[in-house]
């Protein structure tokens, strides 16, 4: 899976592009690259999930995990453009529901 | 002072007292019970009796062998029990009887008492005492013995034990799942334990192994067994990538001086398989019988180097078998060939060889010789440790997939649904493949995560009609108990919990069986109606 980070300007979002095959290979290549961005202080994280190609229920709970710990610290955490393989899985688990998409 | 005659009435009283006082002890005497299994304590107890029978002011016991020091009756100082000017001064008797010892020599009793002479009769009571505390005195002897060795028996059984737990577990989540192979191994000690080895490691794709018979029997050969093991499991780890000439002058390096201070040896087969190349490699260090299976014609693979103890550092030849599928490897010990039946006849190099073209799976192969040995031998006992190691190797196809228990290893599986669904259009490909893509990913990780499945990786088998591909996907891990699996509360969102929930949306048919320590789940994906 390639991560591509955009800062955050001013106060907007730091967005993550990822790209290829997001499963439970890749959850601590991808904990380790968002959860700086959080820790600095900025909440507010965007996630383009429109190249991804195929997204399990391990890489499912990162970005549970992800939403949940950005809207403790004020912030929130929105999918981008999710691919269909992400959208499929999101309709299964019912959380196209809880998280904020774009 | 002097000494005032006794009036009639108080000497009968006083003999009176004295005969009863002599009942009492010839009563205790004869109805003693071993109360004690201590030698002193025994003869002692004996001999406390004796003294009032014998209405002596000493008894001397002299064990003449053994353990047991002298003894004597209580209060008296024995030294000078023999002393004859002291006993000729104090008008003293003394008489003494021998009686043989059952462990060699002669122990004596010897008696005392003032003034009244000793009779004839005295003499052989005091024999019959002197006979009752030899019989109490090699009772003790005899039970401490006995103690002894039972406690020796005991560290025996358990030293045994702790040998035959150097061999490595063969089912259940410690056997490794080698692609392409079936396999068996067993061994069968003739005692509790015995010098008969085999060990195995799958590193990466190819599996390590050895087998082998350490010279001698029963205890001191299995302690050297398991010194092997723990060689071989070294030299697989530290010499492995190098090939098994490299093992093998590993563990050679390792046991050759304690073999050879010990005036033992072990013959010793070495082998690796090499799962993607298909290629079989083996050193033989002396071991019998080995054979390569192929078209029911078996080739016995011969020795390159003398067993290990024998002499160090020679050179080996490796031998280098390309497998095909159906052919079958074994190596055994000689206990087979050479067990014995009723009339003394050996079961023979003949009935053994032909015996391994039997086309049998592994495992039922294995067992069935084991069981064509003990028939044979009937009631005579197993002359010599018995082991077994079959490697059967298998025709591999596409409607197989073995991946290691890790999350990269999974990512073989959608390549692996592409070649399955090759036979059909484009759409049909695309709507198959994603669904059971992700199916298959969600219980192979439970597998993973859950089921613990680990060293044995997860076995993939399709099964494709005109209606649906079934998918069985199976692990040695830990049993699943399906309805503790939780539900997901769709009103919270969680980070766990959804991937069973996810595999049932996606298939037709999930179902789970428990199957000779196996966990195996079957998914039926229904074809798109065209």
């Amino acid at each position: 899976m390639l991560i591509t980070t955009t800062p955050a300007i001013a106060d907007g979002a730091t967005t993550f592009a990822l790209s290829g095959r997001f499963d439970a290979h890749e959850a601590d290549v991808f904990r380790s690259a968002v959860d700086p961005a959080i820790e600095t202080g900025n909440p507010a994280i965007d996630i383009n999930l429109s190249d991804v190609e195929f997204l399990d229920s391990t890489a499912l709970a990162e970005l549970v995990r992800l939403m949940k710990h950005c809207r403790e610290k004020g912030g929130d955490l929105r999918l981008i453009s999710p691919s269909n393989p992400v959208t499929v899985i999101l309709e299964l688990t019912r959380l196209n529901v809880a998280f904020t998409i774009v | 002072m002097p000494v005032e005659p006794a009036s009639p009435l108080g000497s009968l009283t006083e003999a009176l007292v004295d005969a009863t006082d002599q009942l009492l002890a010839m009563y205790d005497i004869a109805s003693l019970r071993t109360h004690t299994l201590d030698e002193g304590e025994s003869v002692d107890h004996i001999l406390a009796k004796a003294q009032i029978l014998l209405r002596a002011d000493a008894l001397r016991w002299d064990p003449g062998s053994g353990p047991g020091a002298e003894s004597a009756a209580e209060g008296v100082d024995a030294a000078p029990l023999l002393d004859t000017a002291e006993v000729n001064a104090a008008g003293r008797t003394v008489t003494a009887v021998e009686v043989a010892d059952p462990d060699g020599g002669t122990a004596t009793l010897t008696a005392r008492r003032l003034a009244t002479p000793f009779t004839t009769g005295d003499t052989k009571l005091l024999s019959a005492v002197a006979h009752l505390a030899m019989s109490a005195q090699h009772t003790a002897r005899l039970h401490a013995e006995a103690v002894a060795q039972a406690v020796v028996a005991h560290e025996h059984t358990l030293a045994s034990q702790l040998a035959q737990r150097a061999l490595p577990v063969t089912q259940g989540p410690g056997r490794p799942t080698v692609p392409g192979v079936d396999w068996f191994a067993r061994t069968e000690p003739a005692r509790l334990a015995g010098g008969d080895l085999f060990t195995f490691k799958l590193i990466d794709t190819t599996f390590h192994f050895a087998v082998g018979d350490v010279s001698g029997k029963g205890l001191p050969a299995a302690i050297m067994m398991s010194n092997v093991i723990n060689s071989a499991q070294a030299s697989f780890k530290q010499h492995g990538a190098d090939g098994p000439i490299a093992v093998f002058e590993g563990i050679e390096h390792f046991m050759h001086d304690p073999l050879s201070n010990a005036n033992m040896f072990v013959t010793l087969l070495v082998g690796t398989y090499d799962t993607e190349r298909h290629l079989l490699s083996l050193v033989n260090a002396g071991h019998s019988p080995v054979h390569f299976v192929r078209d029911r014609a078996v080739e016995p693979v011969p020795a390159s180097h003398p067993p290990i103890g024998v002499i160090a550092g020679l050179p080996c030849a490796r031998l280098d078998f390309h497998v095909q599928p159906g052919d079958r490897f074994v190596a055994a010990s000689d206990g087979f060939p050479e067990q014995t039946d009723d009339t003394g006849a050996m079961f023979g190099d003949a009935r053994f060889t032909k015996a391994l073209a039997d086309p049998a799976a592994a495992h039922d192969f294995g067992l069935s010789l084991f069981d064509t040995i003990y028939s044979f031998a009937g009631a005579v006992p197993q002359s010599d440790d018995l082991t077994l190691f079959i490697l059967d190797f298998e025709a591999t196809s596409m409607n197989d997939l073995r991946v290691a228990s890790n999350y990269e290893a999974l990512r073989a599986i959608g390549p692996w649904l592409d070649g399955i669904l090759k036979p059909f259009d484009e759409i049909t490909r695309t709507i198959m493949q994603q669904r059971m893509e992700l199916a298959i990913q969600e219980l192979a990780t439970n597998s993973i995560d859950h089921a613990e499945s680990g060293e044995g990786g997860l076995t993939l088998r399709s099964d494709v009609n005109s209606t649906s591909v079934v998918i069985e996907l199976s692990d040695l891990g830990k049993p699943v108990d399906i309805a503790t699996i939780p539900e997901p509360d769709f009103a919270e969102p969680q980070v766990r919990g959804y991937g069973m929930m996810i595999a049932e949306q996606l298939t037709d048919d999930l179902g789970y069986e428990r199957v000779d320590q196996r966990n195996v789940w079957t998914v039926r994906f229904d074809l798109p109606q065209t």
